[in-house]
């Protein structure tokens, strides 16, 4: 399982670094949506997940969504929105373009491993 | 999709506290209002009218559960408060060990109710292994304990069972001696001995439902689960907890923040060095 | 905007900062009264502020000694304190004004104190002070978690 994480704060990186290890898989980081849009570039067949920040220099999480969303490369990796932008205009706009969770922060730890695993299809609300 | 309109909000506000036990302090609107879109996301429902829908003419039992696990969140320390397991090694252990020797009982049951994570659950079980091995008792083991945690949330309880835990987790309440002794780390990644995993059944089961087959306990652990619960649903859950305790020594723990007031009809309260737990009282005492 | 609004919009933020602290670093932030940072405090000082965009801009800082900022990321972030640099501390004091000001900007929403949040950005040093011009609309509230203090102010500009 590999996992990117866009987000400009390196400190929340390494919180999320610490969720996907426990799930035993790989984390890749991009610091803005630039940076993030170059990676998937080469590495998009490679990629399981993205938890996307909203605010961010350069280019926001918001503007990224929609350019992964557009092109048929990007547009089947899951995105989670992981955001301190909790209007609900705006979490309703971001699951318009495609988004299939948003986590707000702050998160604890096990919140954010719980939302990584349903976005990966285990552990949902499955039949007993 | 149209935003929810303030009507809607209130529809699925008394929804959600008539149906789902959850009182919401209207000042915190904000913050339901932001978990009910996260729902959407993760239900792939197109608008909150849907959502109203699934909820209450479809009664879509799955959607409620949601609510209920978006809205409330799960805690995640180790031994929190420390004091019920202080008064489980001071008080409790004692007396089952006597029992257990005078074949009085034949083993304990143990219940952490609204286990998130699987914390509390684990902290009893290595509380009761590292009691046994400091006092060298041989005669009584591991296995007279059946420790059962359930939680509403399926993800939770995936991480539960799988005894892995974040860095960060580890941090928080878990004493050096605890965590030298029962993980073992690789990285960031600390993993819970099988010894002390495999003690815990992990269950998934809603407070709403009838705990009749649960079977019975000794002691139940119910703590900052019911924080967000309507004070019917408090009262509904405290009723059926002591009807599953074990008569007359049966134990409840809160959390130790929480407030308890009608306990008297079931409970007598107790102290021990500062911690509190209930006592279930005999039926018809 | 009056005496009373600001006091109230200052309460969301500790209130904010308060569920921060103890969602992300397991931290129980009591609240006293405001003071000034302690002029002779020599020891170095981290600190994080964002400008806020509203009908009347703001900034909001939110002051610690770096000890405390240490101490706070690492429980954040699950990193022993002696294993973060410097450079961690300045970007996770920016985070944390980044997702306390999130949640009020959702709960000032459809009120005449909306505001969009900016990039935010740390300071440091030592012997640190904050000098505005008089006169200008602003409150803060010292808050405490455990032996760690913090301060939190803001100031319509």
């Amino acid at each position: 399982m590999r996992v990117l994480s866009v987000d400009d704060s390196a400190m929340v990186r390494k919180i999320i670094r610490g969720a996907v290890e426990v799930l035993d898989g790989d984390l890749l980081e991009a610091s803005d949506g630039i940076e993030a849009l170059e990676l998937l570039e080469k590495q998009y067949k490679y990629i399981d997940l993205i938890l996307l920040d909203w605010n961010m220099p350069r280019l926001n999480g918001m503007e990224v969504l929609k350019k992964l969303k557009a092109d048929r490369r990007f547009r089947s990796i899951p995105v989670m929105m992981v955001t301190t932008e909790s209007e609900r205009q705006n979490i309703v706009s971001a699951i318009q373009q495609g988004a299939i969770h948003y986590l707000i922060k702050p998160f604890t730890i096990e919140e954010l491993i719980k939302r990584i695993m349903e976005c990966l299809g285990k552990g949902g609300y499955k039949n007993d | 999709m149209p935003n929810l309109t303030s009507k809607e909000f209130e529809l699925l506000r008394d929804y959600i506290e008539k149906e789902c036990g959850i009182d919401l302090d209207r000042d915190k609107a904000y913050l339901i209002e932001s978990r009910l879109s996260g729902i959407l996301a993760e239900s792939g429902l197109s608008s909150f009218e849907e959502l109203y829908y699934k909820l209450r003419i479809q009664k879509d039992i799955k959607m409620n559960e949601k609510v209920i696990d978006a809205i409330t969140t799960h805690e995640t320390l180790w031994f929190r408060d420390k004091t019920p397991w202080q008064i489980l090694e001071k008080v409790l252990l004692p007396t089952y060990i006597d029992e257990i020797r005078q074949n009085k009982r034949s083993k304990v049951r143990i219940w952490s109710a609204g286990c998130s994570t699987g914390q509390e659950a684990y902290s009893t079980v290595m509380s009761i292994d590292s009691y046994l091995e400091r006092h060298r008792i041989k005669d009584v083991s591991l296995d007279h304990f059946e420790i059962l945690a359930t939680d509403i949330s399926h993800s939770v309880l995936e991480i539960a069972r799988a005894g892995k835990y974040d860095s960060i987790s580890i941090m928080r309440g878990l004493a050096d001696e605890y965590k030298d002794k029962y993980f073992a780390n690789e990285g960031r990644k600390w993993i819970l001995t099988k010894k002390i995993r495999d003690r815990v059944i992990f269950k998934r089961f809603n407070l709403q439902n009838s705990f009749i087959t649960l079977g019975k306990f000794d002691i139940v652990f119910c703590r900052y689960v019911l924080i967000y619960f309507s004070t019917q649903l408090k009262k509904e859950v405290f009723q059926k907890i002591s009807e599953i305790l074990n008569p007359p020594k049966g134990v409840l723990f809160l959390g130790n923040s929480e407030v308890f007031t009608d306990y008297e009809d079931s409970f007598v309260r107790m102290e021990h060095q500062g911690g509190v737990y209930y006592m279930v009282k005999e039926s018809g005492v | 905007m009056t005496d009373m609004d600001i006091e109230k919009i200052a309460d969301y933020f500790t209130d904010s900062f308060r569920q921060v602290l103890s969602t992300m670093a397991g931290f129980e932030v009591s609240h006293i009264a405001c003071e000034q940072l302690n002029a002779s405090n020599e020891n170095p000082i981290i600190m994080g502020a964002m400008v806020l965009h509203g009908k009347k801009d703001a900034i909001i800082s939110l002051s610690m000694e770096k000890s405390t900022a240490s101490m706070i990321i690492a429980y954040m972030t699950g990193i022993l304190p002696q294993e973060l640099k410097e450079q961690d501390l300045f970007d996770g004091v920016a985070e944390l004004v980044n997702i306390m000001a999130g949640e009020v900007k959702a709960r000032l929403a459809n009120t005449p104190y909306h505001f969009l949040l900016t990039s935010p950005f740390s300071l440091g040093g030592t012997n640190f002070k904050m000098v505005q011009k008089k006169n200008l609309l602003e409150t803060c509230r010292h808050l405490r978690a455990g032996e760690m203090d913090i301060t939190f102010r803001i100031a319509y500009i």
